[in-house]
């Protein structure tokens, strides 16, 4: 109920309830409401909570019937529970001891709702209702125990030690994480019906989830015996466990604790235990400093969009799952600048579309011009890069045609870099168009491809050394190829991972993201995933969605992860490098389901997209809360990436309010110039050091050949889940030190295998490379550790000749395997 | 208009060598195609062509290559020695060891390196690879059948490593002499391994005759190199044994199609069910017809046996009559039944595609078999199937036929605009009812690029040039020009190579025109040689 009275929704769920304004009992068709009467209740009442009242208020009164008393606070409950309002559950959470029945009734609701009570009670602690809160830390439903554990912890509540403490398991790898339907469930067996054989948690097997949680509120209520479970955290298998043990041993602030946090601090393998460990060890001996909370000034205005419908992709492409019938790209109706930067700002609309679309929007150096992407008539026209002046005056368009150019971003040299399906080669998942990266002048002319991957490269960005990082969408081994060593059969993973290129697409190598996927899947991958694929026996490598990438003003990079969103330190890539700032969301996005938001129902922190810097810690971001995640509840606000802090920017509530860009000058990244020594020319050179730099299990005495395998691009397919092609560029002997060195045609997908005497394989590579036409390139090795440094010597193989693998005529080609020719009788 | 000596060259250049209408006695193996086709590039004027045969013959492993590598490991093109030493080195036999010994010995350092993996894998005998004379030496320190005698001895040994690189190496070193050593170890104890049958069979492809047919026959369903051996070896003892590695293996994989075919075999009507499943489908993820390339070779192989068989003229009747849904199971074979009768789910209007699997391939059977254009009419008809894979396959066989009459019904259907602009609908989304953006216009382009002659000509040159249509169309058009390979579309391709707005459209017009610009500059260069 609100405070003018009860709502229109609410007066019609008294309605349906009976609910009169008297005091007498709640009656239904006449006779008392009591208990039992649920049994008989259709279900669609029960769920409003009737029977919730019924047990509540269940003595029927001797007598004649008369009319129950009013519960002033029934329609808070009932409002929290139909319309899935956490602000309901938190006002009635406020109400203090009257709610309790309500609240207790609601902790033990059947549904997900129980959850927003739980979480209303960490608002409003209600020590009374701990039992119900115990119970809800072995829930199905891990959210409410999630929120279950914080608001025990909340209450420090000495009695709840021994359920929380259970809660950190007694095995390795000895947790749930995800459940179906009402089930928790761990895996699915690898059989014939794939992945249609759920094997189920064993019982009073923990959450890791509410583990984590659990371990948090042990540090809130502190305790000989929270103390000792702690302790014993620290020792787990899982990351995320050790990472919340030492988070709370940061608020118990034991001395005794001080020489192993420092050790973790030192030592662990994972970079957020690390994190979380010298923080504790700061706060035990006194050098802690609470960062800095206020934020930065605020900018004249922001432009952002307004979507009515923004889903998320699982793929961070934002294409294709969702099968749209026309291209998505993370649209919004129209491109709005609100001005001032604050709730009560005033948000104009820049671009007044009644049938069209906006993308991409990004505020150029000097915040004078706005580029962003339109489609002016839906029906008609694809994306194009538009630009206008930061007052929305002067609209000029740039780039035109039979295409979609999306995703701009303004080059320190003042070109223009953004992605396009002009290529016109389609990606070999669901075969849309490929979009690849292009940079053009600034009023559009010179458009040059600069990225050349058979699936998808998108969302470049100008990083602050004059790299443009930019995201890769890959599919390994779709096309029926072998995984990395005979045996790894159909990896089939799907990895969007980042990637860096300088202005002329020379330099390109892997930034962030490749070979992270066993480190946002710690455990098990999802329940639906495909495991047989997305995952093999060396790592559990399963694929990882890393989309949306922004540079700090620190260098480092904020972006979205399958852990939600995530700061990845720039001195630390590739590997064990990142900082999600909501760690126990992890492995939400498991095994094939690679984005965080197919887990909705399992997340309790909500939705983040599209970051972007706002000045120290800080960066706006858009954002739907947990409980209410439709397509149209993104708002906007300031996020403190240091204090998890959120502050209301501004929300439209019936629309979603992305892609919010500061109009306010920034720096200018450096200019990179080009290291190729011969822009014209049709091939490059490419060398490995040492193919023996790797940490393959292969027989090194084995190998005598390298094979150069170039991938064909695809003009036209118009079958699903396909295939590439593979072309058979050259083959060369191995030099006894591992090196090899080969002239490769440009702009080509190139992969390396590892061949023995007989040239069977020994070695398969599963991603792709490419030069552009005079680079040269190199590599230390094949999966090399990456710490190791390579040997300080000339590679044999670069002191002769390089070796041709060019197209040449009759070039075998095939899908997959070279068994499956297309051409050619092949013998293996 | 394209020359007679053109239109020779380009079927020697491209392989694309469909059967004309002819008697099954007509009908030329695949695997004899491919080796008069590279045999003659070897005597190529031109380095890419003789690089092109020694890649061939490399990649068949088959001695038949022999004879033509020899000369090209020491061509005068870098290029061509590395590929024909690579080859050879699978190929040859005494006279190729002999040949890779010499280029050990003296070549350059890349080729000296090839040489010495190859002789490794052929003598069976190592040598550190800074004594470049040793195979000469080993060579001239006794005669051939010392050395196959020790081989032998080493297979018939106990030390498993000297064992397998002796069985390696009787293939490349071996003589009919050591048939009977070779079957009797094979047959005893201690058994062979796998890979140890496998280097066995192998070697018996060169040097058994037909006495090894039960031993080879016996291991047919079991290793796939069987069928190398008994289509070298012949007879109806090895066409019976290959049926069997026909029916084990399927058609996928080409070794038994292709020497089924390489035996002229007349018996595969009962696998006419399977045969006619085996050309991949367009529409098919796992093995995609891809009609923007030359027939391979497996398509070929299977064709072939469909048309030995006598039955391919009623395998395109009653394919077209389930498309028509005329089919009746009484004048069906019972065994092609079930194949066809399951085409129909694909068949139905709106079907685009299934995931991960298909029913409705045996439509891509039909272009490779049609010889008779009595069933243009029909096939005309099917251009406005409600099913668009049935119009592509039917514009196929209309281009195989090379049905003049029926290019206005073709570009009729692909000047009709798609009901919805290009850039606005994804290509294609998943599957079924979510891929209504499915473009499938280009293909009729190529099927007219099959079909040839001068209209077909204009209308693709037309089509290419057009930045208003399709992307999809575009390239098709641009793919149908180079299957024709006139020069008088070179103007137009070298346009499109130049200003189309799509880097593939541009890429595969400049290729097209390379291509093109090759064909008259080696059918000069030909013509000149010989």
């Amino acid at each position: 109920m609100n405070e003018e009275g009860p709502s229109p929704a609410e007066r019609q769920g008294r309605r349906e309830a009976g609910i009169q304004k008297t005091s007498a009992p709640l009656r239904l068709r006449g006779r008392p409401c009591v208990a039992k009467a649920r049994a008989c209740l259709p279900w669609a009442i029960c769920s409003l909570g009737l029977c919730v009242v019924a047990g509540y208020a269940q003595a029927p009164a001797p007598g004649p019937p008369s009319p129950a008393p009013p519960n002033p606070l029934l329609p808070l409950y009932q409002a929290a529970v139909k319309g899935r309002d956490l602000g309901a559950a938190v006002r009635l959470a406020r109400s203090g001891k009257d709610a309790e029945p309500l609240l207790r009734q609601g902790l033990k609701h059947p549904g997900p709702e129980a959850a927003l009570f739980a979480c209303a009670i960490h608002e409003h602690p209600a020590p009374a209702l701990a039992p119900e809160l115990r119970e809800l830390l072995g829930s199905w439903n891990q959210v409410a125990g999630y929120w279950a554990a914080k608001a025990l912890g909340q209450m420090k509540d000495a009695g709840s030690v021994p359920a929380l403490a259970a809660q950190l398991a007694s095995q390795p790898n000895g947790y749930w994480e995800l459940s179906r339907g009402r089930q928790k469930w761990l895996f699915n067996q690898q059989g014939a019906q794939q992945f249609k054989q759920p094997e189920l948690a064993p019982q009073g097997m923990p959450n890791i989830r509410v583990a984590y949680a659990s371990l948090l509120a042990l540090g809130d209520i502190g305790g000989p015996e929270a103390v000792a479970t702690l302790r014993r955290a620290l020792q787990s298998d899982q990351y995320l466990v050790r990472c919340a043990a030492a988070r709370a041993l940061g608020q118990v602030r034991s001395p005794e604790d001080l020489a192993v946090l420092r050790g973790l601090a030192a030592r662990d393998p994972a970079l957020v235990v690390r994190d979380a460990a010298a923080e504790a060890a700061s706060k035990i001996d006194g050098t802690w400093s609470p960062p800095v909370a206020e934020p930065p000034p605020m900018p004249p205005a922001l432009v952002f969009i307004k979507a009515k419908n923004r889903s998320e992709s699982n793929l961070g492409f934002r294409d294709s799952y969702f099968f749209p019938k026309t291209p998505w790209y993370g649209w919004g109706e129209n491109l709005f600048l609100l001005s001032p930067v604050a709730p009560d700002g005033a948000a104009r609309n820049l671009t007044a579309l009644t049938n069209g679309a906006v993308q991409g929007p990004e505020v150029s150096f000097d915040a004078k011009r706005i580029l962003f992407a339109m489609r002016r008539d839906f029906a008609k026209e694809g994306f194009h890069i538009f630009e206008m002046n930061a007052d929305g005056s002067g609209l000029r368009q740039l780039t035109s045609g039979q295409c979609n150019d999306v995703d701009p971003q303004y080059l320190p040299d003042g070109r223009i870099a953004f992605s396009s399906d002009r290529a016109g080669y389609q990606e070999y998942y669901h075969q849309e168009r490929s979009r690849a990266i292009y940079v053009m002048n600034p009023d559009g002319s010179g458009i040059q491809q600069i990225t050349f991957n058979p699936n998808q490269d998108y969302e470049p960005l100008a990083l602050s050394d004059g790299r443009i990082v930019y995201g890769s969408y890959r599919f390994y081994a779709q096309d029926g190829s072998p995984g990395p060593l005979p045996g790894d059969n159909f990896m089939q993973r799907i990895e969007t991972v980042l990637r860096t290129v300088l202005p002329d697409g020379s330099e390109d190598a892997p930034f962030y993201g490749a070979g992270r996927g066993s480190y946002y899947t710690p455990m098990r991958p999802s329940p639906i995933a495909l495991q047989y694929s997305g995952w093999h026996r060396r790592g559990f490598h399963i694929g990882v969605s890393i989309s949306q990438p922004r540079q700090l003003p620190d260098g480092d990079i904020v972006c979205v992860t399958p852990a939600g969103l995530t700061v990845i330190d720039r001195a630390l890539v590739p590997f064990d490098c990142e900082r999600p700032l909501f760690p126990e969301v992890l492995n939400l996005a498991g095994g094939e389901e690679v984005y965080i938001h197919n887990h909705d129902d399992m997340n309790p922190v909500g939705r983040y997209t599209t970051p972007y810097p706002a000045g120290g810690d800080w960066v706006f971001v858009s954002h739907a809360p947990w409980h209410r995640l439709g397509n149209d509840a993104y708002g906007i606000h300031l996020f403190n990436l240091r204090t998890r802090e959120s502050r209301p920017i501004y929300d439209d509530p019936a629309l979603s309010d992305i892609e919010p860009v500061p109009l306010a000058p920034r720096p200018q990244p450096a200019v990179r110039r080009s290291a190729r020594e011969s822009s014209g020319a049709t091939n490059g050179l490419i060398y490995c050091n040492s193919v023996f730099n790797s940490d393959l299990p292969y027989d090194r005495g084995a190998a005598r050949f390298v094979r150069v395998l170039g991938a064909e691009f695809q003009p036209a397919s118009i079958n699903a889940n396909a295939s590439f092609r593979s072309r058979l560029l050259g083959t060369a002997p191995l030099e006894a030190d591992g090196s090899f060195y080969f002239r490769v045609p440009a702009d080509t997908p190139l992969r390396f295998e590892l061949l023995n005497a007989n040239e069977d394989v020994l070695v398969h590579e599963t991603e792709f490379h490419y030069i552009r036409g005079g680079e040269t390139k190199g590599c230390v090795g094949c999966h090399e550790p990456p710490r190791r440094t390579p040997p300080n010597a000339r590679p044999i193989a670069m002191a002769h000749p390089p070796a041709n693998a060019l197209p040449k005529r009759g070039d075998l080609i095939f899908q997959g395997r070279p068994e499956h020719t297309y051409n050619l009788i092949f013998r293996e | 208009m394209v020359t007679r000596s053109q239109v020779a060259v380009i079927a020697l250049l491209t392989g694309a060598c469909l059967p004309l209408q002819a008697d099954a006695g007509d009908i030329r193996p695949v695997f004899d195609e491919e080796v008069a086709r590279f045999s003659s590039l070897a005597r190529g004027p031109r380095a890419e062509l003789r690089a092109e045969a020694a890649e061939g013959f490399g990649l068949m492993r088959h001695h038949a290559g022999e004879e033509s590598l020899l000369p090209l490991v020491r061509d005068s093109d870098a290029d061509v020695r590395s590929v024909a030493i690579e080859a050879l080195g699978h190929c040859g036999m005494r006279r190729g060891i002999a040949a890779l010994a010499g280029v050990a010995a003296t070549g350059s350092r890349e080729e000296r390196r090839l040489a010495h993996i190859a002789l490794e894998r052929m003598t069976g005998t190592s040598f550190p690879e800074d004594q470049p004379g040793a195979y000469a030496a080993w060579l001239a320190a006794d005669g051939w059948d010392a050395k196959e005698d020790r081989l032998l001895a080493a297979i018939e040994g106990r030390d498993p490593g000297a064992r397998m690189r002796a069985l390696v190496a009787l293939r490349f070193v071996g003589s009919g002499r050591a048939e009977d050593r070779l079957l009797a170890r094979a047959g005893g104890q201690p058994r062979f391994n796998g890979e140890e049958f496998r280097h066995a069979v192998r070697a018996l492809e060169r040097i058994g005759s037909a006495k090894a047919l039960p031993f080879l026959a016996g291991l047919a369903t079991a290793f796939p190199d069987t069928a190398w051996a008994l289509g070298q070896i012949g007879g109806p003892g090895a066409d019976a044994a290959l049926q069997h590695a026909l029916a084990r293996f399927g058609s996928r994989r080409v070794d038994a199609t292709v020497n089924l075919d390489r035996l002229a075999s007349t018996n595969c009507a009962v696998h006419i069910p399977m045969l006619i499943r085996s050309f991949g489908f367009a529409i098919f993820r796992s093995d995609t017809d891809e009609l923007h390339r030359p027939p391979h070779a497996a398509q070929r192989a299977a064709a072939n046996l469909i048309l030995r068989s006598g039955e391919s003229q009623r395998v395109v009747d009653l394919v077209l009559k389930e498309v028509e849904g005329t089919r009746k199971d009484e004048e069906t074979p019972e065994r092609w039944r079930g194949v066809l009768a399951a085409m129909r789910e694909e068949l139905k209007a709106g079907f685009w595609r299934n995931d991960g699997r298909t029913e409705a391939d045996p439509l891509a059977a039909l272009p490779h078999i049609i010889r008779d254009k009595a069933f243009v009419p029909r096939l005309r008809a099917l251009l406005r199937h409600p099913a668009v894979i049935v119009r592509i396959y039917a514009a196929e066989c209309l281009g195989a036929l090379e049905a003049n009459e029926a290019i206005p019904d073709m570009l009729a259907a692909i000047r009709e605009p798609y009901p919805f602009a290009d850039e606005v609908q994804q290509v294609s989304g998943k599957h079924r009812e979510m891929s209504q953006g499915v473009r499938w216009k280009g293909y009729l382009c190529m099927a007219l690029g099959r079909l040839g002659g001068e209209d077909a000509r204009v209308a693709l040159e037309v089509l290419a040039a057009d930045p208003a249509v399709p992307r999809d169309v575009r390239f098709g058009a641009v793919t149908g020009l180079s299957f024709i390979g006139s020069k008088k579309s070179l103007p137009v391709l070298r346009k499109a190579a130049g200003t189309d707005i799509v880097w593939t459209i541009r890429g595969a017009a400049a290729d097209a025109a390379r291509e093109i610009e090759f064909r008259e500059a080696a059918d000069v260069a030909m013509a000149k040689h010989e």
